[in-house]
């Protein structure tokens, strides 16, 4: 999954730039007199706020530096005098996640905050609940609310709730508005949705556009097959952890209809994340994606301003959701700023903080109150979509789908052969039968 | 530690006269071993540590993100000898190794003949060739893997075109993804083994060039005849790095496509790569490190290989031949 990992990655507006303080977040230790990280099954005191406090933050994908940008860390700095915050970030989820992961076999070097993001979240909460901080525990308490899919994935088999939601990748679709009126298509939401009113529909509407413009209808079957997924209530795993992805109602017919749709030609059987797509997002080679909202950025930025008011967004059809991406703060039990540490993160994941985020034109709200407060925010880039209504209902429609400690592992594995289908036109049954091969030998 | 060693090491040299300086005599004696000290240091830690440590873990099952290592026995290994994607990522390391290694060895060794005649500009002409391997290797794949891009649009389709054929999915390709990596292996590595063999031709006499030449041999036969047996342990010596760093490839083909899958069906997924595949995105360390262990057994392998076949060869040659010729090569 290091494909979509690298930039599943929080809703990361502006994903090329990234601020980064080049502060190495090491030897945190260093005998702060603190003195509460003691007693370690009772609650979290609140943080002493006469004495200075420096919290060290580890994260990725921009999430700091759009908690930056939309001014919240000065926020917190006038409120919280004597609390500086430090935070270091790379850009790519795969190298944050296996320097952590190092760092966690090791004991040392952990920050007072790490971000984590949500395709790691069963790995968290099965295999490392005794390495993170349950946040029920702190002064500021699970006051943050989210919804089922958001709170469910970060919560262990025993309740104990491992981060605060910061953002959230709620499933839409976004399209090309100009090339689809060059080729004599509806081109506005309202038009579109009228004949778009299932899968079945959409692929047809793309079969008609591939006619008229000879160009593919969308970037990827593995792009298709994400959203396929999404929106059914299991993708890999069962709610009892057990892999069902091999039997499943929703992995093998996604599989085929994404397959179908590439070996039929309506993709442009680019590569997710890879440079041509990137490119292909500019030249408009295809003319609709699978638009997680953290996809809105991308596309801005990957599209430029040449395109705004280019694209628009489409909502699911049937009033279905889903969600792909998404990112906790979690602080690692040994901190010794934990209760300072917990104050600030949840501050920056609070109702106010993440709504004032998503008007900033940056991350996706994950809170639920949040997500009743940007109901009537527009994107002018995309033809002032009602992004905030767009999104905000697909996520309260979004299933609580299980997720496994392996999905990386086999999403990676079928989108791969996915690909195979469209680019080496391999069979559709032989590449699925391929594709548990592979499964089979990496992580059976 | 290292930092004040040396003044110890400094007074050595002088006292070894004056018999009764024991304490000198201990510095004398430590002084080559204090010397040395900081490379053992570091290959101890970077280099001995993490080898005996790979070998250890690949009888643990250990995941990346979580637990401790558990006691499994040889369970990886058998694991390993019964993945197909490991003969897979075999099968392409040898193949993508042939087709880069043995064009661009042959390249090198007609270009640093060339390069041995008097012409003009020499100089010029032998810097260039080592600019490709002062470029950075990532920067330079990421300029191939624009060139070779599956769109009409990239540069090696556009030629194509030029040249009345259809644009190819590079990447997609079986035997395409891999000679677009041998190409930029062999443009990486080219120059570098045509300076090493200019090195060595012009240890062989010049004398022995112009007694060829006036028996009448053409610069074909002087090739052949001189400049090869000249330079066989040079040969030697390239085809065993080349050896190495085809066992080795890595950066371009990670680089080339996205990620450590090397492509839908693996097509160039070399064991390097599989090796980065089981350890950082399936996380599952043990697995990583039977596969780094096989791998490091296999280079020792090849190499032994490499040399056997070659000294079998020099030993055989200068009876036969004998004259001047193959002096220089077969003593060496």
């Amino acid at each position: 999954m290091s494909i979509f990992d690298k930039r599943r990655a929080a809703g990361t507006a502006a994903a090329g730039l990234v601020a980064v303080s080049l502060l190495l977040s090491a030897c945190t230790g260093g005998g702060s007199g603190t003195p509460e990280a003691g007693s370690p099954a009772s609650t979290l005191g609140p943080p002493d706020e006469s004495q200075p406090v420096t919290i060290n933050v580890d994260s990725f994908g921009g999430i700091f530096a759009n908690f930056e940008k939309a001014g919240l860390l000065d926020d917190y700095k006038k409120l919280h005098p004597n609390v500086t915050v430090k935070y270091s970030e790379v850009q790519q989820e795969d190298d944050y996640w296996t320097s952590l992961t190092t760092k966690l076999n090791s004991g040392t070097g952990l920050a007072d905050i790490q971000a984590l993001e949500i395709s790691r979240a069963a790995l968290v909460t099965q295999q490392q609940q005794d390495k993170w901080l349950d946040i029920r525990t702190t002064a500021v308490g699970d006051a943050n609310k989210y919804p089922p899919a958001k709170q469910g994935a970060i919560t262990t088999e025993d309740g104990a709730v491992l981060g605060w939601g910061t953002d959230a990748g709620p499933m839409a679709i976004c399209y090309r508005s100009d090339k689809l009126e060059e080729a004599g298509l509806p081109s506005t939401t309202e038009e579109l949705s009228k004949v778009i009113t299932d899968w079945d529909t959409y692929e047809s509407v793309g079969k008609q556009y591939v006619d008229a413009s000879g160009e593919p209808w969308m970037d990827a079957a593995s792009g298709y097959y994400r959203l396929l997924t999404s929106v059914q209530p299991e993708r890999n795993y069962n709610a009892e952890g057990e892999p069902t992805y091999a039997t499943n109602g929703t992995a093998r017919p996604s599989f085929d209809r994404a397959a179908r749709v590439g070996a039929e030609g309506l993709t442009a059987k680019l590569e997710q994340f890879s440079q041509p797509w990137n490119t292909a997002m500019n030249t408009g080679d295809f003319a609709t994606i699978a638009c997680p909202a953290w996809m809105l950025g991308y596309i801005k930025q990957q599209a430029g301003e040449e395109n705004s008011g280019n694209w628009g967004v489409l909502p699911l059809p049937q009033g279905l959701g889903g969600n792909w991406g998404g990112s906790y703060l979690a602080i690692p039990k040994d901190s010794p700023n934990a209760a300072a540490a917990a104050q600030l993160a949840a501050f920056l994941t609070s109702a106010e903080s993440e709504t004032k985020e998503f008007e900033a034109g940056l991350a996706f709200p994950s809170n639920s109150e949040s997500l009743e407060q940007i109901a009537d925010v527009t994107d002018p880039y995309f033809n002032d979509a009602p992004i905030g209504q767009i999104f905000s209902d697909g996520f309260r429609a979004a299933p609580d789908q299980p997720l496994g400690v392996d999905d990386g592992a086999i999403d990676q594995a079928i989108t791969q052969q996915l690909t195979a289908v469209e680019s080496n036109n391999v069979p559709p049954a032989e590449a699925w039968d391929s594709a548990m091969r592979t499964l089979e030998d990496q992580i059976g | 530690m290292a930092v004040d060693t040396p003044t110890h090491a400094l007074t050595g040299p002088a006292t070894p006269r004056s018999r009764p300086a024991r304490r000198g005599s201990v510095g004398a004696r430590s002084a080559p071993y204090v010397f040395i000290a900081p490379f053992f240091i570091l290959f101890g830690a970077f280099g001995l540590f993490p080898l005996l440590y790979t070998v250890w873990l690949s009888f643990f099952e250990y995941r990346l993100a979580s637990g401790d290592p558990e006691f499994i026995g040889l369970e990886n290994y058998a694991w390993l000898f019964g993945s197909p994607s490991f003969y897979n990522a075999l099968w392409k390391t040898f193949t993508i190794g042939i087709i880069a290694t043995v064009p661009q060895l042959c390249m090198a060794l007609g270009l640093a003949h060339l390069l041995n005649y008097n012409m003009r500009v020499r100089n010029f002409f032998r810097i260039s060739m080592i600019m490709p391997y002062a470029t950075s290797l990532v920067a330079a794949t990421l300029v191939f893997a624009s060139i070779f891009s599956n769109s009409p649009g990239g540069l090696a389709n556009v030629v194509l075109s030029l040249l009345g054929m259809e644009p190819i999915a590079w990447t997609a390709g079986n035997w395409t993804a891999q000679i677009a990596i041998a190409i930029i292996v062999t443009w990486h590595w080219t120059g570098y083994n045509a300076l090493i063999y200019l090195a060595g031709m012009q240890s062989i006499g010049q004398e022995l060039y112009e007694s060829a030449a006036i028996d009448g041999a053409n610069r074909w036969n002087q090739f052949v005849n001189v400049t090869l047996p000249g330079l066989r342990p040079t040969i030697l010596f390239t085809i065993i790095l080349s050896t190495i760093g085809a066992t080795q490839l890595f950066t371009e083909p990670f680089l080339f496509g996205n990620g450590a899958g090397g492509g839908a069906l693996g097509q160039y997924q070399v064991v390097a790569m599989y090796m980065y595949e089981m350890a950082f995105d399936i996380g599952r360390l043990g697995r990583a490190s039977a596969i780094a262990v096989v791998v490091l057994a296999l280079v020792i392998l090849l190499v032994l290989i490499n040399a056997g076949l070659a000294s079998l060869r020099t030993r055989e040659r200068p009876l036969p031949k004998t004259k001047t010729t193959t002096t220089t090569g077969g003593t060496r």
